[in-house]
């Protein structure tokens, strides 16, 4: 129900007022495209993405409401089954004193893993070689901001809710994530650095279904991560770096899921950055992405499997806002 | 704005259209006929139809008593009728399981009659309660049931007993061996009960040998790592294995059911019929009196006399060996085996110890028939005097040499090395047609079993693409299942290397290889990917692939009621009806 209300919106909106364009395109390199672990043949990838976003500011209530809808392509040069698409959508309404509340709605299609042998195939009479496995990311979230003792700095508190929907043949992993997150934020003329925790609690949802790989499965977890962003500025430039850390704890407690029993892990990325603007205010920036995970488990199959790092190098260019 | 409107009402429709979407799960047509979840691993399973005990005697029960017995069933009198039953080797939780088959028509289930993690036998070598077990086998001719946990002990039961609780029909009280939880044990060899540090990885027994008194062989596995070098077998400093036979003297029912019940055994055991192999043994097969053993041999070795380990590599560039005469011309570190049998070498350590296998024929035979020396028959090796060979080895008096199958081990008896550190370590004087076993050799071995002198005599060795996971044998044909290399066929006694690869089995890891002789099918099963299923009489190296079982992570399959697949997973049992493919 809720697509119908934001295609309705969306057009509602279309027909009555103009809007800010902006577009980004991204060049990138995955040094470990589909997060292979160390004794697998890893595979890279280069990809080019594109990003639009509409922006507007309409008056609904005594304030005007910042309405942003962005789009993003990703195109996978050397392996196009991680090609996808998102979309977003999000909305801030100002409720004076710097306080807002918003909703942000975003969509990413078709994630793909890798390929797994789907147990719910059953006999058949050609070899088997296993199933692509791709799930859809959807993500809603409500906040509410508002500044602390200096209007330079502010606190945000969201309430998070988020679906991962696989394909049909790996349903088993399906999660519906309920989630609470709070950020600090603060800036000042050089200096914009910002702090947040999240905490997730993931429900499989197809627990038990009819499918045999449900019986003995259960996805379901809890984490809690950090983020941590520093950035400088000085005149036109920036540089900064984040740290992002996902410590998960599996929930399972059936003994002969091998794959989520008594499993952890940590996850960590690591970006930093530099960006400049170009004389005609189109802006660019270099990124480095490094990330690993940790995974603990009481079997070793399952660590191997789920323990991998990689690096990733983006160049973004940004142009120019445009008014239509 | 008409254009940007245009594209907006488009993501719009993407947006209603593409997100949120939950799939419908998929289900394949011929999903799995029956599930039993298990919390540890099934590692082994054996499917035993229309069992019937002799010791079971259902006259005796009245109606009721009668109609509520497995084993027996009322027909205006009470008498015997057989069962199916499921043996499932499960890996830590559940231990040993045995269900009561229940088929009808075209639905299958199982009743657990029998379950017993609770008779490992603790000792100062087996200190925790930890029954893994991984292989079972099962002996028509005297309903022994041979139970392997892994590293650690091997057990037997003789199943009626196992199973008198299941029945009234059977009198004798049998005696609730170790626990006394009312469950019936099985026990462990009496081998164990001599020597407590052998532990066995591997248990077979040639079920082509009907009639006879059960004989089952078992690989022991010796690992420097965990036990002190005083515990290897001798000469040997490294971790190796040996093939050990387990046999009954007389009838297992030699003083009445009774005592069998009680597991009163008269059995007897060698523990060296086989010569030294090496630790990477991954499978061994009895058929036939012939022994299959995958991966026997390791690279060679070189060790100081302290123990360490020295890394020298061979040799084998045509340029590095243009110029070469002696040992003293190859690249330092490095050692190089001549057509002529002489082991050359460039070591800028001193070597107090070598052990090197041999590919291709005989080599205990070939040294005893031709080496003009006499040495010590020790039973799995034969020691000789280092001066019995040409090469440095000959100036250092306390050296020894021995030979054990195909390994060549060099050693000193007190702490001492060769003293030379180039030229050439050792003439064996042996002839082209032995290969040196090195780090990119990968071979499976026949030997030949000899019951009435309980000894394995070499047969031939067999060169195969990747390392080998599993082994079978079917009449004329060996198959073997590789590592991430699929499963290959060739004819028994062909040793070159003429190997066909089965239909499909691709780049699968091989964990298991069973004929059913009776259905005539072949059963591969490939871990994660699950179950391949061949239709193959056995007599030609072409096995017609049928279906592709996409079962959780396999070990091992059979066939039940000619319509069943019977699969050991990873998560317990799965049971799939193969008809109406």
């Amino acid at each position: 129900m809720i697509r119908l209300y934001l295609f309705s919106f969306i057009l509602f909106i279309n027909l009555i007022f103009s809007f800010d364009y902006k577009s980004n395109y991204y060049f990138g390199y995955d040094n470990n495209v589909l997060k292979y672990s160390d004794n697998e043949n890893i595979l890279f990838s280069r990809y080019i993405s594109t990003q639009q976003s509409l922006s507007k500011k309409f008056k609904i209530l005594d304030r005007s409401t910042r309405f942003n809808f962005l789009i993003k392509k990703n195109y996978y040069l050397d392996n196009n089954d991680k090609s996808n698409y998102s979309v977003s959508l999000k909305f801030k309404q100002p409720l004076g004193d710097y306080r807002f509340v918003d909703f942000s709605y975003n969509y990413i299609n078709d994630i793909y893993l890798r390929e797994y042998v789907d147990v719910d195939q059953g006999i058949v009479n050609y070899i088997y070689d296993g199933t692509d496995c791709y799930f859809d990311f959807s993500k809603y979230s409500i906040g509410y901001e508002r500044p602390l003792n200096r209007k330079k700095s502010k606190m945000n508190y969201y309430y998070l809710y988020q679906t991962q929907f696989y394909n049909k043949y790996f349903t088993e992993f399906d999660l519906e994530l309920n989630g609470y997150k709070i950020k600090y934020s603060n800036n000042n003329k050089y200096n914009r650095y910002n702090i947040s925790l999240t905490l997730f609690d993931a429900q499989n949802i197809t627990r038990n279904d009819e499918t045999m790989s449900t019986d003995y499965m259960d996805r379901g977890y809890k984490e809690f991560s950090y983020f941590l962003s520093y950035e400088y500025k000085l005149k036109d430039k920036k540089i900064g770096f984040s740290i992002n850390e996902n410590s998960r704890q599996y929930s399972s407690n059936i003994i002969a899921d091998q794959l989520h029993y008594k499993r952890d892990h940590i996850d960590r990325q690591i970006f930093i950055w530099y960006s400049f603007y170009h004389g005609n205010k189109n802006k660019s920036k270099f990124i480095i992405k490094y990330r690993e995970r940790n995974t603990d488990s009481g079997y070793s199959w399952v660590e191997d499997l789920k323990t991998f790092d990689k690096l990733t190098f983006e160049y973004i260019i940004y142009l120019r806002k445009r008014e239509f | 704005m008409k254009l940007l409107q245009y594209i907006i009402f488009i993501f719009s429709i993407l947006i209603y259209s593409g997100c949120d979407k939950q799939s419908n799960p998929f289900i394949g047509s011929n999903s799995v006929a029956y599930q039993e979840n298990l919390s540890g691993e099934s590692r082994d399973v054996i499917i035993l139809e229309d069992v019937e005990f002799d010791v079971y005697n259902c006259s005796l029960l009245n109606e009721e008593d009668c109609n509520s017995d497995i084993w027996c069933s009322y027909d205006q009198s009470c008498n015997n009728k057989t069962n199916d039953l499921l043996i499932v080797a499960n890996q830590y939780e559940e231990g040993l399981i045995i269900y009561q088959i229940l088929e009808d028509n075209n639905s299958v289930s199982l009743s657990k009659i029998y379950q017993n993690n609770n008779f490992e036998v603790l000792d100062e070598s087996s200190l925790e309660n930890d029954l893994e077990l991984r292989t079972l086998l099962y002996s028509d001719d005297s309903n022994m049931l041979y139970i392997l946990d892994k590293f650690e002990y091997l057990y037997h039961g003789w199943l009626p007993a196992l199973l008198e609780s299941t029945t009234l029909s059977y009198n004798d009280s049998c005696w609730d061996y170790e626990n006394l939880d009312n469950i019936w044990d099985p026990i462990s060899f009496s081998v164990f009960g001599q020597i407590s540090n052998l532990h066995s990885t591997q248990i077979i027994m040639d079920e082509s040998n009907s009639g006879n008194m059960d004989e089952v062989l078992f690989l022991i596995k010796y690992n420097s790592n965990i036990i002190s070098q005083q515990n290897l077998p001798d000469p040997i400093k490294t971790s190796c294995s040996k093939i050990g036979a387990y046999y009954f003297g007389s009838e297992p029912t030699w003083l009445g059911v009774n005592g069998a019940c009680n597991g009163i055994f008269d059995t007897n055991y060698n523990l060296d019929i086989s010569p030294l192999f090496d630790y990477d043994i991954t499978d061994i097969f009895f058929n036939n009196d012939k022994i299959f053993i995958a991966n026997p041999y390791n690279e060679f070795v070189f060790k100081d006399a302290l123990g360490n380990y020295l890394n020298l590599t061979l040799t084998n560039s045509s340029d590095e060996l243009e110029n070469i005469i002696d040992g003293c011309d190859l690249p330092s570190n490095t050692v190089y085996f001549t057509n002529s049998g002489k082991l050359l070498y460039n070591t800028e350590n001193d070597i107090g110890y070598f052990e090197m296998n041999f590919n291709g024929m005989d080599l205990s035979d070939y040294i005893n028939n031709n080496l003009d020396c006499s040495g010590s028959d020790l039973g799995y090796y034969k020691q000789y005097p280092s001066n019995c060979f040409e090469g440095e080895i000959s100036n250092n008096n306390n050296f020894s040499v021995s030979i054990s199958g195909n390994k060549v081990i060099g050693y000193s008896i007190i702490s001492s090395d060769i003293e030379s550190n180039c030229g050439t370590l050792i003439d064996l004087d042996i002839n082209e047609n032995f290969q040196l076993v090195d780090k990119n050799t990968n071979s499976l071995s026949v030997y030949d079993y000899n019951s009435y002198s309980n000894l394995i005599d070499y047969n031939y060795d067999l060169e195969t693409p990747s390392k080998v996971k599993s082994i079978y044998n079917v009449g004329d044909y060996i198959l073997t299942g590789l590592y991430d290399d699929g499963c290959y066929i060739t004819l028994l006694g062909d040793n070159t290397s003429n190997l066909v690869k089965l239909e499909g089995t691709n780049s699968f890891t091989v964990n298991d290889i069973y004929y059913d002789e009776l259905n005539q099918v072949l059963l591969l099963s490939i871990g994660s990917s699950g179950v391949l299923m061949y239709s193959w009489n056995g007599l030609s190296p072409y096995p017609n692939f049928i279906s592709h079982i996409v079962s959780s992570h396999a070990y091992t399959a059979r066939i039940y009621n000619n319509k069943y697949v019977v699969i050991a997973t990873k998560y317990g049992v799965e049971i799939y009806n193969y008809e109406n493919i």
